[in-house]
């Protein structure tokens, strides 16, 4: 393992070729999907060797760029910083100063899995930063690069890394009944919704290409003939609705099981380790000095299972925000303390200054799904609904939303305890985000013209990941929040990454 | 350097706020005119013509009011360890930026603003979604000089 020295530039495992062509193959069948139905419509038969040739042609030709990136990617270390030269054509060299360096994971997808190479994701962190990727290496390689990286980092700051190497301990690794618990406990409305989306955006393109095949012509000539039949009816409404969540559960049950099967969550040195995934695997290190927030969820069905989840969000740079997400998904009860006390050293206690949203919120909220509700009345309108439907409709509808949102404006509070920010939201589910406050970026405070009449303004934290939204405040609980804060931000003299 | 009360800017960032809505109002005014000229198969009628000049009229008026008012609104201070702007009438936003947490910093000068001699000062943080500082018409001095003061005071820390 130690023969690694990184002295010299070394190159890719040459099994990267595989893993570089793939993504280029990937790449041309994605910009040119469009096209694809053309290739089984009847009126192209007689060009079809033409075609083939330019096809096969474009083929050969990226199998040449494969081989050329893979010549030209080479890496090494030299002094402090991490050098990256690739390209031919645009020659792109990269330097990162290893002391910037944020964090060291690994990537295996299924294709990497079956030629046996680690994807190896240097992560940095910064205004104007870079993240780089070396697709394909040995899994020895990767281990030796990693180690590299991040103990020149460790020597910096701390002396006693030998001490603290043992100390890999598991926090919890999540079974096949627990990722069922955790599939079956998600928000499938939001599952739903992501559906509805998809179907309307990829329906008209769809019927395009089910139209050219033979076989689906009788389905949609059914489809037509009954269309006032099926659309009309509130009844049939409802079944689609039902059939509609049916699926929403299936998804995120493929969704959870690709993202976090064998989920493993190792407390290591100063991180955690998170690793998880079907085809897909990933290695992520989380630092926890260098986390910006977490956020815990939970709603009903979780809690009567006892489990929950905890979103942690590390510093990103700009361009690959979701990617600093790590979601923990099968959090028990004490893991959740163990968690909290580990990233945050917080302990919820009763006594804390705590601040809640004026009634203006309440009414903001109103407007908004009054605006919703009478939206959803004039689509049905036009979708020609009896007197009776309209009522039922709107029975379950009003107090529906009322409800939902007498529950977000009670569920809102925003608390000060021994320098963390503590915020509740959520309707059904429960919310709970937790800041080490000094980490924030700057701090804006706003009013709209109405809120200014009102003496409300909204608090929004930018941090290195993302926006922390304070609604409502009365004004002069909004300014002295704002001076907390800036005052934390100022004298805290911790490192906030 | 440091003032613990919010200053407004420069009196040449209105000049150029009102130099940039007037070519506007002309910028539309004149496309309007040519189309008329150029134009055959409708027929204005005198009436129409002079809706629309008068329209046009008002709007530039309304435009002038108003740059004066979003004029008025932006202000920035400099306190010991931090800067903060605002400015907006609809939205009335207040940003504050430690220094502590400042990544650098930036002065521009467009063609406009170098007439003017104001400049526009950058004040990048962290923070991922752009909405850092921005403060536009403050002298290129001034500007300079906030510049190395912050520079300055995140050395020392």
């Amino acid at each position: 393992m130690n023969n690694f020295s990184f002295q010299e530039f070394s190159r890719q495992s040459p099994k990267g070729i595989i893993i570089n062509y793939g993504v280029l193959l990937y790449k041309m069948v994605k910009s040119f999907w469009v096209f694809i139905p053309i290739l089984f419509s009847k009126n192209i038969e007689n060009k079809m060797s033409y075609l083939f040739s330019v096809i096969g042609g474009l083929v050969l030709l990226l199998l040449i760029v494969a081989v050329v990136q893979f010549i030209y990617f080479k890496f090494k270390i030299e002094g402090d910083q991490f050098i990256l030269n690739k390209g031919m054509v645009f020659k792109k060299k990269t330097a990162i100063p290893i002391e910037r360096i944020q964090s060291v994971n690994f990537k295996q997808n299924i294709v990497h899995q079956l030629i046996n190479v680690t994807q190896v994701e240097i992560q940095t962190a910064g205004a104007k930063d870079v993240e780089v990727s070396i697709k394909a290496v040995s899994r020895e390689l990767a281990e030796a690069l990693k180690k590299k990286l991040q103990n020149e980092n460790e020597i910096e700051e701390e002396v006693e890394i030998e001490v603290k190497e043992d100390s890999a301990r598991l926090i919890y690794s999540l079974s096949l009944l627990e990722l069922f618990k955790v599939s079956f406990s998600e928000n499938h409305l939001r599952s739903f919704f992501w559906i509805l989306a998809i179907t309307f955006s990829f329906g008209y393109q769809l019927e395009d290409i089910v139209n050219d095949w033979n076989f689906a012509d009788e389905m949609i000539q059914f489809v037509v003939l009954n269309k006032e039949e099926i659309t009309g009816s509130l009844l049939a409404l409802f079944v689609l609705f039902v059939v509609g969540i049916l699926i929403s559960v299936v998804v995120s049950f493929v969704r959870v099981f690709l993202r976090h099967f064998d989920q493993k969550v190792v407390y290591k040195n100063d991180g955690i380790q998170v690793s998880e995934g079907l085809f897909t695997k990933r290695e992520d290190i989380l630092k926890i000095q260098k986390i910006q927030y977490a956020v815990q969820v939970t709603n009903p069905v979780k809690k009567a299972m006892g489990i929950g989840t905890v979103r942690i969000r590390q510093a990103g740079s700009g361009k690959v925000k979701k990617k600093k997400l790590v979601e923990l998904v099968g959090v028990k009860e004490h893991f959740q303390k163990e968690l909290n006390a580990l990233f945050f050293s917080y302990e919820a206690r009763p006594n804390a200054l705590c601040f809640r949203p004026a009634l203006y919120y309440l009414f903001k909220m109103f407007v908004r799904s009054a605006f919703f509700v009478a939206l959803v009345n004039v689509v049905f309108y036009f979708n020609a609904f009896s007197l009776l439907e309209f009522i039922v409709l709107n029975l379950v509808l009003l107090p529906l939303s009322i409800y939902l949102v007498l529950l977000k404006y009670e569920k809102t509070y925003f608390t000060f305890q021994e320098g963390k920010l503590i915020l509740g939201d959520g309707k059904i589910s429960t919310v709970t985000t937790l800041i080490e406050y000094f980490k924030t970026q700057n701090v804006l405070l706003q009013q709209s013209i109405i809120q200014k009449k009102r003496g409300v303004a909204t608090l929004k934290l930018q941090t290195a990941s993302g926006v922390i939204k304070l609604p409502c405040l009365r004004l002069d609980e909004a300014h002295s929040i704002k001076n907390i804060l800036i005052q934390e931000m100022e004298e805290n003299k911790r490192d906030w990454i | 350097m440091e003032n613990n009360s919010y200053k407004t800017m420069h009196p040449n960032l209105l000049k150029s706020m009102l130099v940039k809505r007037i070519g506007f109002v002309l910028v539309l005014a004149i496309t309007g005119s040519l189309v008329y000229y150029f134009q055959t198969k409708i027929q204005f009628s005198l009436l129409g013509l002079s809706l629309f000049y008068s329209g046009v009229f008002l709007l530039a008026l309304a435009l002038v009011f108003l740059a004066k008012a979003y004029f008025r609104r932006k202000k920035f201070k400099i306190a010991e360890k931090n800067i903060s702007y605002q400015e907006g009438i609809l939205y009335q936003k207040e940003t504050l930026v430690p220094f502590a947490r400042i990544q650098h910093i930036e002065i521009d000068e467009g063609p406009l603003e170098r007439f003017f001699s104001i400049a526009t000062l950058s004040i990048y943080t962290a923070g991922d979604s752009g909405r850092d500082l921005k403060i536009s018409g403050l002298e290129l001095m001034k500007a300079q000089e906030i510049k190395s003061f912050i520079s300055n005071y995140i050395k020392d820390e």
